[in-house]
Order: C-alpha cells, then sequence, then structure tokens
C-alpha cells in the first residue's frame, strides 16, 4: 500500500503523518491526529457531523482526502477552546442546552464560527438557512439557533 | 486542583468518547458483508479472493459457527411460535433482506477491511421478494413449511362489539396508513470487544445492559461475570441501538478467537439497511358513535410489516399498539386485531414510543372525521369521552395477549384545558379562520394521547460517601444522550443535601453497578432515580446509627448535609469516616414495580399548506404533557422538544421504501429526509404537574417518549383544517406534498 508524507497543520500544530492517499481528512484527524471530537455521522456529506473549518471556511472533511488539507490550516472543535476555558459559543451551547447527546455538536459549532467568521453580521433568516446544512436528532434545533444567534449578538456588541 | 470537566464541558469541547473514538492497542477493524438480494437461496460463499488480500485475517462465515447456526432469542418474550423465524447471527442458506449478515471480514485497517469485504463471491439464486400485500396470496414464501408470510395474529378485545356497532347512530369508517421509519440516531452503531484471556470487555452495548450482558454470556458459553460492558458516550439511542443484533455476537466472538480486540463501526448506507426498522402499519379501523357524540366502540383490523425475522424484542410493537388505541377515553367495546407480516424487508423494532405514534394517529384522525360527521366541535367530542380523575385508577383487561390496561392517575379534563390554555389554542383557531378567509390555506390540529412510561422490572442504585465528602452514585442505568446522570445528580443533592457539584455519578458499565432492566420504555427517572433516592435514605439511616454513639443522649438527626443532635456541635460526613478510620461508606436502594405510570399529553399544531407544490409549512407545534411530577423541568421539555421533533420527521419527511424486487431505496440522508432546522419550528413544550404517579417514591411519570405520540394525528389534523377538506382526509403517512396534491385535485 503506497503512502505519502504529508504535514497537517491543525489547530495551530503540525502533524507529521504517513497516509494511504486515500485516507479521508475525517478518518486522519480521528484516527492519526488523534482528534476524535470530529464526527462521522454518514459519510456522504450531508448530515455535516464532520465539519471542520479549512482556512476558516466550513468544509465536510467526510469528503475532502487528507491530502487536499496538506498547504492548508485546519481548525477542529478541539482548537476552539477547553472545558476550563470555554470558548463564547461554547458557553452559549452550554447555557442554551444545545446539545443533548452531543454527537452533532462539533460540526454545529464549526459550522456556526464558519459563517460568522464570513459574515457576522448575517440576518437571522439567512443563518438559521446556512445552519440546516447540518442534522441534529435531539434538539429540535431551537436551541442551537438560539445559541448561536445570542453568541452573534455578543460579538457584534463587543465591536 | 486538578480540573474535572463535567459532561457538558467534555460533549462541547469534543471531549465526548463514542464507542469509534476509542482505540485499543493492536485492534483490527470488521466490515459485515451483507446480502445485496432481497430474497434468495444462498448457495456458496467464495472467501479466496478477500482472504488473498492485504491486512486481511479472517473471513467469518455461518460454516464456522458449527452445525448449528446461533440465532438471535427474544429477549421481551417467551412465545415459541415465533423461534423459527428468529434471525441467525449470519446467514446460512437463505436470504431474507437487503442488508442480512452473510460473513464478516477482519482486517488491520477499516479500508483494507472494506477492500476485502466487496472482494467476498456470494452465490445467491435469486426468489420474487414478498412485499406485504396480506390480501393477494404470496407468490413466495420467507420461510419453508409455512403457508402464508403472517407470522401470527394478536388481538385485543373489551365489552360487546357486535351489538355496539348495530346499535350505534353513526359508524364511521376509514383506513389508515403509517410508513415504515426508524429511530436514526446521529451515531450509527459500533463495538469494540477484547478478550483477555478470562475476561471479555465490550465497548458499545447499551439500552439493556444486564439484559444484553446475559444473552451474550449465554451465546458465547461464557459466565455473565466474565464479560464486562464498559461505558461510552452514546450519540443517541431511541430504541434502535442497544438491542441485542447478530453483530453483538459476531464481534466478540472474533475477538475472542483471534485474540485481538475487534472493532465494528457501522456506517450509514449500513445502518439505514441492518439497524431495526418501525411504524409501518395499515389499519382499517371503524368508530361507533351515538347521535349526541358519546363514543360506544373502537374496532380495528389491521397489520404491521415485520420485515424478513423476529428480532429481540418480539412482537413487542404490535402488542403495544393495541392497548394504545384506547387512549384517555372510555370506550364500552373495542376490538383490534393484528397480522403481523413477514417481509423481505430489514426486520422491525420498537423506536421511541413504540406502536404509539401509529395507534394514536389512527385514532385521533377517526374522532376528527367522527367529529365532522356530528358536526360536532373535535375537542367537544373528545371531552364529552374522557375518562376522568374519578375514574382512576382505571384499568381493562383486553385478553390474553396483551393483557390487562392500567392508568395509575391522571386528571385528563383539567389537563387538556391547561394545555390548550397555554398553547394559545382559541387564538390559533381565530387567526388561521382569518388566514383562509384571505385565501391562504392555514389549519389548526389537536391530538390526545396516553403515554405509558417506566416498564416494569426492578431496579438497583448504589450511593457511597468518601472521606473527601464527595459522593458517587452508581447506576446501571445507561446515558443515550438524555443526560440521566444529571438528574440522578439532582435526586441525590436533594436527598442528602450536599450540593451537585460534589456528587459523581457513574452509568451504565457493568463493573459495579446493580441490577437494571435497562434504560428504554422512559423508565430511567422513575426506576433508577427511586432507587437512588432509596439508597440516599439507607445511607442517611447507616449514617445516623454509625454517628449516634459520638453523640451525648441527644437524639441524633440529619440535616443540611450533617448530623446533629440538640445541644451538641454537628458532625460531617468526612469526620464521621474519619471517627471511624473508614475510607467510604455505602449503601444500596432498590425500587421494584410491576405497573407503568401513564401520562397524558396533547399536541396542537398549525401548518400552511402551499396549494400548487403541496408544500406543508408547520409553522406551530406544542405539546402540553403531564409528567406528574419534574425533578428538571427543563430537561423535560428537551425531551418532549426532541421527541416531537422526532416524530415531525415521520410525519412528513421520513420513510424506508423499497423497489418491486425488495431493494432499499433509502440508503443515505439524500433519500431517507430527516428535518433540518428549516422544517422544524420553534416546539413549543408546557411541562404539567397534576397527576403524580403514586406508585413510586420520586412521583415521576416518564418524559423521554412523550414528545412523540399525537404529533402526526395532530399535523393531518391540521392540513385537512388548511385545505377545509369535507370528503377527503389525510390519512397516511408520511404527509409528502404528492399525496396532498392528490386530496386537492380530488
Amino acid at each position: 500500500m503506497t503512502t505519502r508524507q504529508i504535514d497537517l497543520l491543525v489547530n495551530e500544530q503540525t502533524f507529521t503523518l504517513d497516509l494511504p492517499p486515500r485516507i479521508t481528512l475525517a478518518d486522519a484527524l480521528r484516527d492519526h491526529c488523534r482528534l476524535t471530537g470530529t464526527h462521522l455521522g454518514c459519510e456522504h456529506g450531508v448530515c455535516g457531523a464532520c465539519t471542520v473549518l479549512l482556512d476558516g471556511e466550513p468544509v465536510r472533511s467526510c469528503l475532502l482526502f487528507a491530502i487536499q488539507a496538506a498547504g492548508h490550516e485546519v481548525t477542529t472543535v478541539e482548537g476552539v477552546g477547553r472545558p476550563d476555558s470555554l470558548h463564547p459559543l461554547q458557553r452559549a451551547f452550554v447555557n442554551n442546552q444545545a446539545f443533548q447527546c452531543g454527537f452533532c455538536t462539533p460540526g454545529f459549532l464549526m459550522l456556526a464560527l464558519g459563517i460568522l467568521n464570513e459574515e457576522l453580521d448575517i440576518s437571522t433568516n439567512d443563518l438559521r438557512n446556512a445552519l440546516s446544512a447540518n442534522l441534529c436528532r435531539c434538539t429540535g434545533y431551537t436551541a442551537i439557533v438560539d445559541a448561536v444567534t445570542g453568541y452573534q449578538s455578543s460579538r457584534k456588541d463587543a465591536q | 486542583m486538578t480540573y474535572s470537566p463535567t459532561h457538558d464541558e467534555r460533549l462541547v469541547t469534543g471531549g465526548g468518547c463514542y464507542v469509534g473514538d476509542i482505540q485499543r492497542p493492536g485492534q483490527l477493524h470488521a466490515v459485515v458483508v451483507r446480502s445485496p438480494i432481497a430474497h434468495g437461496h444462498l448457495r456458496g460463499i467464495d472467501t479466496t479472493r478477500s482472504l488473498a488480500m492485504p491486512g486481511v485475517r479472517y473471513v467469518l462465515t455461518a460454516a464456522d459457527l458449527g452445525l448449528r447456526t446461533p440465532v438471535v432469542p427474544m429477549r421481551l418474550s417467551a412465545r415459541t411460535d415465533l423461534f423459527p423465524f428468529l434471525q441467525p447471527v449470519l446467514a446460512t442458506n437463505r436470504v431474507r433482506y437487503v442488508g442480512e449478515p452473510v460473513a464478516v471480514v477482519v482486517a488491520d485497517d477499516q479500508y483494507l477491511a472494506e477492500d476485502a469485504a466487496e472482494s467476498v463471491l456470494l452465490d445467491i439464486e435469486e426468489l420474487p421478494a414478498a412485499l406485504g400485500d396480506i390480501d393477494v396470496k404470496p407468490h413466495t414464501l420467507l420461510y419453508d413449511g409455512t403457508d402464508s408470510n403472517v407470522l401470527c395474529r394478536l388481538s385485543g378485545h373489551h365489552g360487546d362489539i357486535k351489538s355496539a356497532f348495530t346499535s350505534a347512530d353513526f359508524v364511521v369508517t376509514e383506513r389508515f396508513t403509517t410508513g415504515r421509519h426508524s429511530g436514526v440516531p446521529m451515531e450509527t452503531r459500533g463495538l469494540i470487544a477484547e478478550w483477555t484471556g478470562q475476561q471479555l470487555q465490550v465497548w458499545g452495548p447499551t439500552k439493556a445492559i444486564y439484559p444484553n450482558r446475559a444473552l451474550m454470556g449465554r451465546l458465547l458459553g461464557l459466565d455473565e461475570e466474565q464479560i464486562r460492558f464498559s461505558a461510552v458516550d452514546v450519540g443517541g439511542a431511541f430504541g434502535v441501538r442497544g438491542e441485542f443484533y447478530p453483530e453483538d455476537f459476531l464481534i466478540p466472538w472474533l475477538a475472542r478467537t483471534l485474540a485481538a480486540p475487534v472493532k465494528w463501526i457501522e456506517d450509514r448506507r449500513e445502518h439505514l439497511m441492518a439497524t431495526n426498522h418501525s411504524r409501518q402499519q395499515d389499519h382499517v379501523a371503524s368508530i361507533a358513535v351515538s347521535r349526541d357524540g358519546r363514543f360506544l366502540a373502537f374496532r380495528d383490523t389491521f397489520s404491521c410489516d415485520m420485515g424478513a425475522y423476529v428480532r429481540n424484542v418480539g412482537v413487542r410493537v404490535p402488542e403495544l399498539t393495541i392497548p394504545s388505541l384506547i387512549g384517555p377515553y372510555q370506550w364500552p367495546a373495542f376490538e383490534a386485531i393484528c397480522s403481523c407480516i413477514l417481509t423481505n424487508k430489514t426486520p422491525t423494532g420498537t423506536m421511541r414510543s413504540p406502536g404509539r405514534l401509529e395507534a394514536t394517529f389512527v385514532r385521533e384522525r377517526l374522532i376528527d372525521l367522527a367529529a365532522r360527521k356530528l358536526e360536532m366541535d373535535p375537542i367537544e367530542l373528545r371531552r364529552l369521552n374522557l375518562l376522568n380523575e374519578g375514574d382512576m385508577p382505571f384499568s381493562l383487561d383486553l385478553g390474553d395477549d396483551v393483557g390487562r390496561l392500567v392508568y395509575d392517575s391522571g386528571n385528563y379534563g383539567a389537563v387538556l384545558d391547561r394545555a390548550l390554555e397555554t398553547a394559545g389554542y382559541a387564538n390559533m383557531r381565530k387567526s388561521s379562520a382569518e388566514a383562509r378567509e384571505h385565501g391562504d390555506a392555514v389549519g389548526v390540529g389537536v391530538a390526545l394521547f396516553t403515554e405509558k412510561t417506566g416498564v416494569p422490572g426492578r431496579e438497583g442504585a448504589v450511593v457511597k460517601v468518601r472521606a473527601d465528602g464527595t459522593v458517587r452514585v452508581i447506576s446501571a442505568a445507561v446515558n443515550i444522550g438524555q443526560g440521566i446522570e444529571m438528574t440522578l445528580a439532582a435526586i441525590a443533592s436533594d436527598a442528602l443535601q450536599i450540593p451537585c457539584d460534589r456528587i459523581q455519578v457513574i452509568c451504565g458499565d457493568t463493573e459495579d453497578a446493580p441490577e437494571s432492566l435497562g434504560t428504554f420504555g422512559s423508565r430511567s427517572t422513575i426506576f433508577a432515580g427511586s432507587a437512588v433516592l432509596n439508597g440516599c435514605g439507607n445511607l442517611i439511616c447507616q449514617g445516623t446509627e454509625l454517628a449516634s454513639p459520638f453523640f451525648g443522649s441527644g437524639a441524633v438527626r440529619y440535616g443540611d448535609g450533617m448530623f446533629t443532635a440538640d445541644g451538641e456541635d454537628s458532625m460531617r460526613w468526612q469526620e464521621l469516616m474519619n471517627r471511624l478510620r473508614v475510607p467510604e461508606l455505602s449503601a444500596e436502594g432498590v425500587f421494584q414495580h410491576s405497573e407503568p405510570a401513564t401520562a397524558f399529553g396533547v399536541h396542537t399544531a398549525e401548518t400552511v399548506v402551499d396549494r400548487d407544490t403541496g408544500h406543508i409549512e408547520v409553522r406551530r407545534l406544542t405539546v402540553g404533557y403531564d409528567v406528574g411530577r419534574a425533578i428538571d423541568r427543563r430537561r423535560v421539555e428537551c425531551q418532549l422538544v426532541g421527541g416531537a421533533t422526532h416524530a415531525l420527521g415521520g410525519t412528513l419527511f421520513e420513510e424506508f421504501q423499497y423497489d418491486p424486487t425488495g431493494q432499499p431505496q433509502s440508503t443515505s440522508f439524500m433519500d431517507y429526509l430527516l428535518p433540518t432546522c428549516n422544517e422544524t419550528p420553534r416546539i413549543e413544550a408546557h411541562v404539567f404537574e397534576v397527576a403524580t404517579a403514586p406508585a413510586n417514591p420520586l412521583g415521576v411519570k416518564g418524559a423521554g417518549e412523550g414528545g412523540v405520540p399525537g404529533v402526526a394525528a395532530a399535523i393531518a389534523s391540521a392540513v385537512d383544517d388548511a385545505l377545509q377538506l369535507c370528503d377527503q382526509a389525510v390519512t397516511a403517512l408520511p404527509i409528502t406534498p404528492d399525496r396532498v396534491r392528490s386530496l386537492i385535485l380530488d
């Protein structure tokens, strides 16, 4: 089995890995970088549980090969905040009970951060449309939308 | 001071540990080879090519399992008539559904295992697929030695049905169908098994960990004590994760045989064809009423599409559907007859509120049609026939197949009033009528339901206080995403008067946990919660007795987390243990009960229908639910909202479809549609604490499934109202745009 050595820059840390070309970015992150916060819900690019940021933009890591991410900056949920110092968006998720089983949560966090990084002033309607890219089976979405719009407000206020 | 993240902080920072996240040293990866054909004679399996592929360690087929291939037995039934239809862990000489396990490939990594799985050659002589027409003589039988694909019949009955129908002023009859769908959690199934030579350790089992462990032991020839199920985070269960499937035998078998850890993680395509389906039923139901609106009788002849095999739960879904048809009403006569039909489709099982979405849909729709015929207000018709507080406890013997229906407590009329008021029902009716006058198709619907909670059994818990003053609660209840451990912490905190942040709850691990039937049927707050409460009481008693010698003559009491006596200094747990020179004190608690606790609820829905496209927008969806008592109101609301969203999916979008050869058409989320945030309104959950449960010390009823039952009926009713249908009605789920268009055009 042929492998290629690549450097993956994830959460500002470089991982030098020897990988078969066909391994997906999701699998490389989970199995080789041991960053298991990025989850696999379908591997068809529909559910969004695998969403990470690639140069700040949300992407489905199940639909990318790891080697496609070489030379780019990958951000996963582990790079956002830590249990003893939560990112304000993570804090908003906790306060709004925006998760139950937690499986879709990292994907939603990265999607939300990516959307707001690109356009902080996005309207609530457009934000909902953008968030509809990801699936959740537990919460009914309202708490998730509330957490994201709450965080959006506080970021706009801080500007 | 070390920082110990709470459950919430772990999950929101990617710190969850789901079974797919675990890596065991030296682990191998398993991929299940599944039948690509819905029905056929399995003539042979050629594994030579796959065995020769890189990284492949083993290819398992039924031939390796001995002369008698193990079957997966039933957990919830002892019906011997169903034994011939149980599923073998691997297909032997017949395949009966697309997705049926035929072989397992084990390799060094997942990708290599998948490569090799594609190279396993199956020689299948195809047979026509039987897909469920019971009136037409099936051209092929699933099982030799049978004369039809009717697996069995079940019935429930009460009163004199014949004379009730003959004497009725009005009879309304209609056919209703509910589409095949399922729980479909965001995390697919997975298992890791590791054999140490003495002990089998397994990650991934959930739901009913003790019964599953016993079953695994039986099938593998191991003592239960040799098997340990370790807790993992779970990405939703909804009834379908945690039943015993063929893989629950195959993966541990492989781990033991290969003396290496074996990891199997199902992918989504597999999940949609291999994990239990549910809900597909076909009813012809009738209601007999008097001219002044009294219910005289309810009659229903229906079929359940069981799929190709009888699974772990037996015929539980039809068994639960029949009594669920009764609902919160008084029926002088009742009859329901169910035919369970075998088909060449994925086998079925229970899912969130099993049989109850279906039964509530049929009954509430029929009541709406009766209201139309009688020209009565649909709420008034219901109110007239509701069971009331004076009828409680309510008991109805429905015969041998389904037994006695029991409602422990309830004040349905009062809760109905409050639910409608909180939902703003009167305003909804008014504003939708105004909208219709302006030409918009806006409508409102209501549905009432009873919800069986707290599947009976016996449950234990252990409560320990440690030398540092912290408390450890051990329960075999499982965290499936509902946060049970936080509810248990709240109960313990309240009982012991020790702050929540000093309480650690360990759930779902067989290592120390006492007995439990499992986490399903909305039972864990009732059973695990009551067991924890009792355990705390026992611990306090024990502590008080042990503390007494250290006090003077005064009677020792427990209060504010301390032992006290009049006129003396109080003593904390830490000090008591110090004096006794013990590292911890512990007590067990048990709760046992033989009957469920029945909750009651009301769904309302407001829909806007696009007459041109048939698109339905659910603008409002509310659930008013009497939970008896809420330990954590917010958590109950979350469950109700989640349950209602789940049901929304089955009402409008989700369906497993098959082509005429039995090929599944819904094998990805592009075909099997889950609601996104665009389709889901801000669901309003109103929790009422009216009729507490008399039988458990907490007075609680369950809520995990309470958001589900009335959603389909309420939305269907709202669509009828929006379109102002007179002779037509929504009678089929899912309510697709096609079906709406047909109703409009007819």
